[in-house]
């Protein structure tokens, strides 16, 4: 059996470049990213460039009592598709295969993580919303910002999101208000549906800010599904609950 | 996804005990959000979980 060794030997490098990349961008999309295929590749060699940088020169320190290094010129002869493709896979992959298999495995668990700490700390340090590197980390992620309360570049002051919409019922405008508990998105991001905790109806023509509250109704069920589709607008405020 | 929200608003959306009264203290916490009702702005709801009473309030994200 003939495999194109080069583009395998590629897809193993880029790999983790891959993961971190998937662990470390926040996506609110429910299919896979929808980034052009180019602009996801070149994002992921780029990281995955760093990170075997990072992680040869901590191997290559490790080893190095042991006179064992990572084989650039092999790694390079190979890439390229020299015709002694076997007897290089032979004097230089099949002489450590278990020390490769845990360099790629330890690496793409390091990806992972990394990837994830990355982002936690780039979250905690607002550098997503405020600051010089803004551009580079603001994730595409709208309702996350919005549904968090950090599109004002301001820390998180309430204790949970409640939301009023407008709905059309019948030929007749209702408004629904509850809190906001859970939303889920399309596969272009876009809002597809919230779920709604202790929520109550009124009719939008009974809306008089003169009115007591008696005129909403509650609606009795765990959770209720609003469409985004069916929402002509949308309010969102913040609650907070003080001693 | 999961909205945020703090460890006792979860707490008190989740109990079935309080949960009308959690509702609609919400509900009026959110007509009292509208400056033209002075007199509820005065008085906020409260909403008691576990054993602490709370004022409910609406909030701007940037307070």
């Amino acid at each position: 059996m003939n495999i194109a060794l080069p583009a395998f030997l590629i897809f193993l490098l880029v790999l983790p470049g891959s993961i971190f990349r998937a662990s470390f961008h926040r996506a609110e999309r429910t299919s896979l990213d929808f980034k052009p295929f180019a602009s996801q590749t070149a994002t992921s060699i780029i990281y995955a460039i760093f990170l075997h940088l990072f992680w040869s020169a901590i191997t290559t320190a490790i080893l190095n009592p042991f006179n064992i290094s990572v084989d650039y010129t092999a790694l390079l002869e190979l890439l390229i598709g020299s015709k002694d493709d076997h007897s290089l896979i032979a004097t230089h992959v099949a002489e450590y295969p278990s020390l490769i298999a845990i360099y790629y495995l330890s690496l793409s668990l390091f990806a992972f993580w990394f990837g994830i700490g990355i982002r936690a700390y780039v979250e905690k340090n607002q550098w997503d919303r405020r600051g010089p590197f803004e551009s580079i980390f603001k994730f595409d992620t709208p309702w996350f910002y919005l549904f968090t309360g950090l599109t004002d570049n301001d820390s998180k002051n309430f204790d949970g999101v409640y939301l009023t919409a407008i709905v059309n019922v019948d030929g007749g405008s209702y408004l629904y208000q509850g809190a906001l508990f859970e939303y889920e998105v399309d596969q272009e991001g876009n809002l597809d549906r919230v779920l709604l905790k202790r929520t109550f109806r009124r009719k939008l023509e009974e809306d008089n800010s003169n009115d007591s509250n008696t005129k909403w109704s509650p609606i009795e069920g765990d959770y209720f599904v609003l469409r985004y589709s069916e929402i002509v607008t949308l309010n969102i405020m913040y609650a907070k609950l003080t001693q | 996804m999961k909205a945020y929200m703090s460890n006792r608003f979860k707490r008190a959306l989740l109990d079935d005990v309080i949960k009308n009264e959690f509702g609609y203290a919400l509900a009026q916490a959110a007509k009292s959000s509208d400056p033209k009702l002075i007199d509820d702005r005065k008085t906020p709801p409260t909403v008691t979980i576990d054993g602490v009473q709370y004022k409910v309030t609406m909030v701007s994200s940037k307070s």
